[in-house]
């Protein structure tokens, strides 16, 4: 919600940022939960797949915290600059 | 040092090692996770343009914010979906290794038969060749052992010397791919002896253990057994037995603790352990733990738990130390129709496995630790678990087991390697035997999650402590005297 049109609400910010935050934290913890392939017995080939498809799936994730990394920077300039310009991308279109 | 390196196969025809199993169900989890976890970034998207009424008044660091958690969200949930894909085709891939190793076990079970057979036909042309061959060989020994004795000093020093070089070697017999080599050929035994018998292919099909099995590795022992009296060894005897301690004990929890109440295999030590608990119901369960082989001369002394036993107890044809566990069952108390759960050590497997067998008891589990029982059916009404190290020699001595798809028991299979890379260079092929390894394996089963094994442990008396028994066997080297006539002339 933004109040006056030109700036957002403060709670639905503060809802956002703390979003942010937790998902972060918790895409932090399900990499740390990622099987390990190398406690793994390779026998078959189909299992020796699964040792690049779980590296695939660790970056997915990976790209997605770096994402939410920078979104937490966005967010927090959004706070420090009442209309919300992008330091980053100002002007960038929608 | 405990480490997740068992695997766990059959029972339910399911093979897959403790780690894949944990690695599918992290993955799943870990699917429906970030599954929630792209829901949650539901604030940030809602700062979007729908949010605010239209593109333009939406402050541009929040654009960028909501741009970067749309992708950041379409990133998690294609993660989700690769997370439960993985799982999904990680159970596929285990149940496809199943169905290969199972085909590969009877495909290579298959052909021990006409391995066997062939080796068994040709043997007597061998026989011929070799004889024929015979005054070169000696000359070739005769000039080796020469040139040797010259090199080494003397004819003791290359002896010496060439039994060390063989010692040296040994350790070879450790090597997994020998131990499965082993195993097909105790399998092809069988198809040999027919072989070399004259008995036609199909016959040989017919009867070995892939076939009815009325000959098989059983009868094949039985030759062996009836060899070896033929030249004085391998008699059987009748034996006794002696009570030598009683106490209080709490009920077993897990495997490693029934692996160590298996007698430890000492001489003149007991070799039987019955354990009893009383049930809420009145109905007592009884555990009857039996240790391994002490004696390893062919020739039988007062010890029943002997080579003899072995070779008497592959052949099924009651050996002394099963003879001594039932009357050391009786002596407890145990009668017919008793709930029995026997547990083995190595020739103790052969025991257990003959108690589950026979038809006697209610055996709701057997376990058995590096046992040659492979070939034995077990009921189905009996969950059986068999301890099996891929570098010990003893268990293969059991032969290929028919597969439960073809008419074989169901067993649940725990295998181990005992050593990482190389086989270690100096070590004993008796090494994987070990019951301090078997020990080891069992703290490993403690620890993994695999229902399989925790129905078995379900199987185990709870509650209130009960009382444990220690037997000692003992061989008698003749049949006792006939009972002298009663005075009142009965008999």
């Amino acid at each position: 919600m933004t109040r006056g049109g030109d700036r957002l609400d403060e709670s639905a910010l503060q809802a956002a940022r703390a979003a942010v935050d937790y998902v972060r934290f918790e895409l932090a913890s399900v990499v740390a939960q990622m099987p390990d392939a190398a406690d793994l017995e390779w026998r078959s080939a189909a299992q020796r797949r699964f040792q690049s498809r779980l590296a695939d799936l660790t970056d997915t994730v990976g790209q997605a915290m770096s994402a939410l990394d920078h979104a937490a920077v966005e967010l927090s300039q959004v706070e420090a600059t009442p209309l919300g310009t992008s330091a980053m991308e100002r002007g960038a279109a929608w | 040092m405990v480490t997740d390196d068992i695997t766990i196969s059959g029972g339910s025809t399911e093979v897959a090692s403790e780690a894949l199993l944990s690695a599918r169900a992290v993955l799943a989890s870990l699917g429906h996770e970030l599954d929630e976890l792209a829901h949650a970034l539901r604030p940030v998207l809602a700062l979007g343009p729908a949010a605010v009424g239209g593109p333009r008044e939406v402050p541009g660091g929040a654009r960028d914010a909501v741009r970067l958690a749309h992708h950041a969200a379409t990133g998690i949930r294609t993660a989700a979906s690769h997370s439960k894909r993985l799982a999904s085709d990680l159970a596929e891939a285990a149940a496809n290794y199943d169905d290969a190793d199972r085909d590969s076990d009877a495909s290579i079970a298959d052909l021990s038969t006409l391995a066997g057979w062939s080796f068994g036909r040709l043997a007597p042309l061998a026989a011929l060749f070799g004889a024929l061959a015979l005054p070169q060989l000696l000359a070739t020994l005769a000039a080796a052992l020469g040139i040797g004795s010259v090199v080494a000093g003397s004819p003791q020093a290359f002896l010496r010397n060439l039994r060390k070089a063989a010692g040296a070697k040994a350790s070879a017999l450790r090597d997994p791919r020998v131990v499965s080599l082993i195993r097909f050929a105790v399998t092809a035994a069988d198809d040999a002896m027919l072989g070399a018998a004259g008995a036609p292919l199909l016959l040989t099909a017919a009867v070995d253990d892939r076939g009815t099995g009325a000959f098989g590795l059983r009868g094949a022992t039985s030759i062996v057994v009836g060899a070896g009296r033929a030249v004085g060894v391998l008699h059987e005897t009748p034996v006794r037995v002696e009570r030598t301690s009683t106490s209080g004990i709490a009920p077993p929890t897990g495997f490693a603790e029934l692996a160590s109440r298996i007698p430890p295999t000492h001489a003149d030590s007991p070799q039987v352990r019955v354990e009893r608990y009383a049930g809420e119901s009145g109905q007592a369960t009884y555990l009857v733990y039996v240790g391994g082989t002490v004696d390893t001369s062919p020739v039988a002394g007062d010890e029943p738990f002997d080579l003899t036993s072995d070779l008497v107890g592959v052949a099924q044809l009651d050996p002394a130390s099963v003879r001594a566990t039932e009357q050391a069952m009786r002596e407890a108390g145990i009668r017919p129709g008793d709930t029995v759960i026997p547990v083995g050590y190595s020739q103790g497997g052969i025991v257990a496995t003959s108690i589950a067998v026979s038809g006697d008891y209610q055996v709701p589990a057997l376990v058995t630790f590096g046992s040659p029982t492979g070939g034995v059916d077990i009921p189905s009404s009996t969950v059986d678990v068999a301890v099996e190290h891929t570098d010990d020699l003893v268990p293969a001595l059991g032969g290929i087991p028919l597969a439960a798809d073809r008419g074989g028991g169901d067993r649940i299979v725990v295998t181990r390697q005992t050593f990482s890379g190389d086989v270690p260079p100096d070590s004993s092929p008796i090494d994987a035997h070990l019951m301090k390894e078997y020990a080891t394996t069992a703290q490993q089963m403690d620890a993994t999650s695999d229902p399989r094994l925790s129905a078995v442990l379900a199987t185990l008396p709870s509650g209130a402590a009960g009382s444990a028994e220690l037997y000692r066997g003992i061989r008698m080297q003749s049949s006792p005297p006939a009972p002298a006539c009663a005075p009142d002339g009965a008999g």
